[in-house]
């Protein structure tokens, strides 16, 4: 019984962990039918950051509001000068936010060398109920749902309505004086400053290099598809699923099998869902 | 089709063809071939993806999957001559029933599947082992030998592979091109369009879904059977996630489903990365500030607030 | 629009053609180096660029070869066989170097011996442990004598893990690696060379290289009490393996098989919990020569090499120019044949080659490695005990 408790435990953060980054790309994708291919480099930043910091002696938990401003900031000055100008074509945008992430890429390495980097804790695992829980990867998660709920909180605000009009029928948001294109400005700023902080928060339990926010974008964009397009709380179960498949198929089975495992199941899932698990979007370019 | 293009082509197509005649440097022929082999990989995908509108996230699968064929057919002992066609006919089969099982998805939703499916053959490919009849084994991240038709010792090797090469590039942009300029082009564009609307004119989805996929993982396909041969061995990273994008990337830059714009793109960046020496980090700089700056260039209708 | 891209496509060909004639070389020794300098394993590529400069820097000190400068022409493999084969022929043919050496991973390192094999060129290897390039060497010998291995293939890595193992006095141990064909056949052999000292596995398992699931892994293993965990993966999982077994409270012996786990800026970050060793070609102990060339890479680069790639592809240079210097010329068969039948010191310790043209590591050879544990971040031989 411990073993399945940690087991669940395991999978259903790794599944969060999924999810924060996913949020972030379902967003951009529903505000502004944008597909970011730099967002796994942001994720990199995020946690190369976090890394120097901790490395000059300061705490990673502190680094997390200057990852969230720098992304902020940098996401926004994307969206402004490279993106936007191209954005009626969509797959233009793949490629530049691709060259976007290459470039980011190398300029990880110069700075901070190709080497694989790691900082230590900084939380303890306690024991509760015969298993061992990972504190810091609760406060990770904690922090994760505390963004989110007060996005969520600000989608309801009058601000928010008009994020979601922007989302809805951009021609109509703007017919009203809504500054449609700082709305999308800012939303992929955020887009970006949250893949940052989900960077930053996981950045203790695996090693940084230049490369690492590649896998982490693929699984994004699976969980992100697979859930729905644009469909926030799509992005979270379908995440949670794909953790605990993961978790229970490396167990139970082999862990040879864990990642081909999450790949048939959403190939499978596409087959009996063709939209995504709980998608609203249909057809898309 | 017009004539000044075909004329062009012609042109363009026998100066290439007298290149081994006046030089055999085998560094300009190899990258030569590979630019004809990498030029047909992406017009496969320029085919499925920019003509019939089908996004397909796992173009490695049709190339890394041929490739992969000869090798097992290699093992399995077949006779030579008969393995580029079989491991053809082979992942063309495989392409269709992709293509068949996947006929309800479409834009990123078939991106993701065929993603995964790819992914899937990559694993797998780093996986699995065999022994060899003599003992060692073979397989995994060194890859599967393949038996080659010509033999590689031979001094006119990279002259054939290239005028090959060559051919089947030629070939491939010729029927391509008709294909998208003639009435099963338009079939398969309408289609790409809006399939509710072709299919009151009596057009069949599901059927034009499975010949397109095949197409174009038969084009894939031929490019990763000549890399086989040429190669001789077929490599995991022919199945990788990053050579699906460079397909989808270059065809998309060249002009989505135009075949030529993808054709000659593919080629003059093939050519001109492997001829041109920069120290690696820079060249990825450059070669990422580049295709930012030119698409803002082609592409951007500048309405800054 | 069209008719201009034409113009231009034929233009460059036409230089092409042209300029197919490259500069005469000068005399000494042009060494063409195959690494992945970027991708995925561009640490790796750089850590042997580095060594190599150094290794060039302190060769050209003591005089050279031949009396001139050795020189050396890198070129990127960027992880794929094509890549290096165009590489391997642009340095051939463009830049006219005499001998090759390289690759790092198998792909690249079996697409460079067929480039070798076809343009008559030495290639040195460094790296890369897949059996099969020695196979080919022993079983087409006419085609594949010009390359030469210098570090620990399969079975030789085995058996110097295996070593270390037999003399830890345990009775199970566990493999724990990524799932590549060469792992799989480490963990074979590794269990071959144990089971003669009655040492048997009682967990061995792979996961996906690109996405795996490690907890549970960990939590399969608090289960089943090995004496000593082997982690086959030389990269960055290793890293996240060792945080979770240790979060998780695996108390048993880690032993990597080097690299990543290798780096001592890594290592002072790992939780403590357990010991941790890792295997490596050379350390300071090894020899006199290994701990100058680790002392003045530090001072260069301002950390201690990891003790694999780094030092193998030093020795690897050493070990050619030495030939060279002892056949007077860069004359190719004379050369093969004094590598097939000299001995050569260098950092890791003297190298022979067989029939198969591999060097001998191993109990009795010239090369035995070293195993070393981190103890409270610092560096502490254990094996071959002095």
């Amino acid at each position: 019984m411990e073993q399945e408790l940690q087991l669940a435990l395991s999978g259903l953060l790794a599944g969060f962990t999924y999810a924060l980054v996913a949020v972030g790309l379902t967003l951009v994708f529903g505000i502004t039918r944008v597909v970011n291919l730099s967002h796994g480099a942001f994720f990199a930043l995020g946690a190369f950051v976090t890394c120097s910091v901790v490395q000059w002696g300061g705490r990673g938990f502190l680094a997390l509001p200057l990852v969230f401003v720098l992304s902020l900031l940098l996401g926004m000055g994307l969206e402004r000068w490279v993106i936007r100008p191209v954005r009626r074509h969509h797959a233009v945008v793949a490629i530049v936010t691709l060259a976007v992430a290459i470039f980011m890429e190398q300029i990880f390495q110069l700075v901070w060398g190709p080497d694989y980097q790691s900082i230590p804790r900084e939380l303890p695992l306690v024991g509760f109920m015969g298993t061992l829980v990972d504190l810091q990867q609760i406060a990770a998660a904690l922090v994760a749902v505390v963004l989110l709920l007060v996005l969520f909180g600000l989608l309801r605000t009058r601000i928010g309505m008009a994020v979601r009009l922007v989302a809805q029928d951009p021609e109509g948001a703007a017919l009203v004086g809504i500054d449609v294109p700082r709305v999308q400005t800012v939303v992929f700023g955020v887009a970006c400053g949250l893949a940052a902080v989900a960077g930053n928060l996981t950045a203790f339990a695996h090693s940084i290099y230049p490369a690492m926010g590649r896998v982490p974008l693929v699984m994004a964009l699976a969980v992100v598809i697979f859930g729905g397009l644009g469909n926030v709380h799509g992005a979270l179960v379908a995440g949670l699923i794909l953790g605990l498949v993961a978790s229970g198929v490396s167990f139970y089975v082999s862990p040879e099998w864990s990642y081909i495992t999450m790949l048939l199941v959403i190939a499978v899932g596409l087959l009996t869902r063709p939209s995504g698990l709980l998608g609203r979007v249909g057809r898309r370019d | 089709m017009n004539r000044a293009a075909v004329l062009a082509f012609v042109l363009v197509v026998s100066l290439l063809a007298v290149v081994p005649w006046l030089t055999t440097d085998r560094f300009l022929l190899n990258l030569l071939i590979l630019a004809n082999i990498y030029t047909i990989y992406v017009l496969g995908w320029d085919f499925l993806g920019g003509l019939a509108g089908h996004s397909n996230g796992g173009h490695a699968l049709s190339f890394g999957g041929a490739a992969y064929l000869s090798g097992l057919l290699t093992l399995a002992g077949c006779p030579a001559w008969t393995i580029p066609a079989l491991s053809l006919f082979g992942i063309t089969l495989v392409g269709a029933l992709l293509g068949w099982l996947f006929r309800r998805l479409d834009g990123a939703y078939l991106l993701l599947a065929t993603l995964a499916v790819a992914e899937v053959a990559h694993e797998l490919s780093l996986a699995l082992g065999f022994t060899t009849p003599e003992g060692y084994t073979i397989g995994g991240e060194g890859g599967l030998p393949v038996a080659p038709l010509l033999a590689r010792e031979a001094d006119w090797f990279y002259g054939c592979l290239f005028w090959i090469s060559l051919f089947f590039l030629a070939l491939t942009v010729l029927v391509l091109y008709w294909i998208r300029c003639s009435l099963p082009g338009l079939k398969i564009k309408a289609l790409a369009q809006d399939a509710v609307v072709a299919q009151t004119v009596g057009l069949n989805p599901d059927r034009f879904r499975v010949a397109t996929f095949a197409a174009g993982t038969l084009v894939g396909g031929l490019a990763g059977v000549l890399y086989a041969q040429y190669m001789g061995v077929a490599t995991p990273s022919t199945l990788s996630l990053e050579f699906s994008f460079v397909a989808m990337t270059v065809s998309i830059a060249g002009g989505k489903g135009t075949i030529i714009g993808p054709a000659v793109l593919s080629y003059l960046l093939n050519v001109l990365l492997g001829w041109l020496w920069v120290a690696p980090v820079v060249r990825l700089l450059l070669y990422s500030s580049v295709a930012i700056l030119a698409a803002r260039w082609f592409f951007g209708r500048g309405r800054e607030a | 629009m069209r008719g201009r891209a034409v113009l231009a496509l034929v233009g460059l060909l036409a230089l092409f053609v042209l300029s197919g004639c490259a500069r005469a070389p000068e005399t000494g020794l042009r060494v063409g180096v195959l690494a992945p300098l970027t991708g995925p394993f561009a640490s790796q590529g750089q850590a042997m660029q580095q060594s190599l400069q150094l290794a060039a820097e302190e060769i050209n000190r003591a005089g050279g070869v031949l009396g001139r400068p050795v020189e050396l022409l890198f070129g990127d493999s960027k992880g794929t066989a094509d890549a290096t084969r165009s590489e391997a022929l642009r340095l051939i043919h463009k830049e006219k170097v005499n001998v090759l050496l390289g690759a790092y991973l198998s792909e690249e390192t079996m697409a460079a011996a067929e480039v070798a094999a076809e343009n008559r060129v030495l290639l040195m290897v460094p790296v890369a442990a897949t059996n099969e390039l020695n196979a080919r060497v022993a079983n087409e010998y006419e085609k594949y004598k010009y390359v030469f291995r210098t570090s620990y293939n399969i079975d030789q890595w085995a058996g110097l893990m295996g070593g270390f193992i037999a003399d830890m006095g345990v009775s199970r141990y566990a493999f724990v690696g990524p799932n590549i064909r060469w792992n799989r056949e480490l963990a074979q052999a590794l269990r071959d060379y144990l089971a003669s000292s009655g040492i048997a596995p009682v967990y061995e398992e792979f996961y996906s290289p690109k996405e795996p699931a490690l907890e549970p892994i960990v939590v399969a293993l608090k289960g089943k009490g090995p004496g000593v965990v082997v982690l086959g993966d030389p990269g960055q999982h290793a890293i996240n393996f060792v945080k979770k077994a240790r979060d998780l409270g695996l108390k048993a012996p880690l032993f990597s098989v080097g690299g990543a786990l290798g780096d001592e800026r890594v290592a002072r970050t790992l939780p403590a919990g357990g010991p941790l060793y890792f295997q490596a070609a050379a350390w300071d102990r090894t020899s006199e020569e290994a701990r100058r060339f680790f002392a003045a890479y530090r001072e260069r680069y301002g950390y201690h090499p990891v003790g694999y790639a780094d030092v193998l592809a030093r020795d690897t240079l050493f070990v050619l120019t030495q030939a060279v210097n002892k056949v007077g010329s860069l004359d190719v068969p004379r050369l093969i044949q004094t590598l097939e039948q000299g001995e050569f010191r260098a950092a890791c310790g003297v190298y022979r080659f067989d029939r198969s043209h591999q060097a001998r590591w191993g109990k009795g050879e010239g090369l035995q490695g070293m195993v070393v544990e981190w103890k409270d971040g610092r560096a502490e031989e254990r094996w071959p005990r002095i």
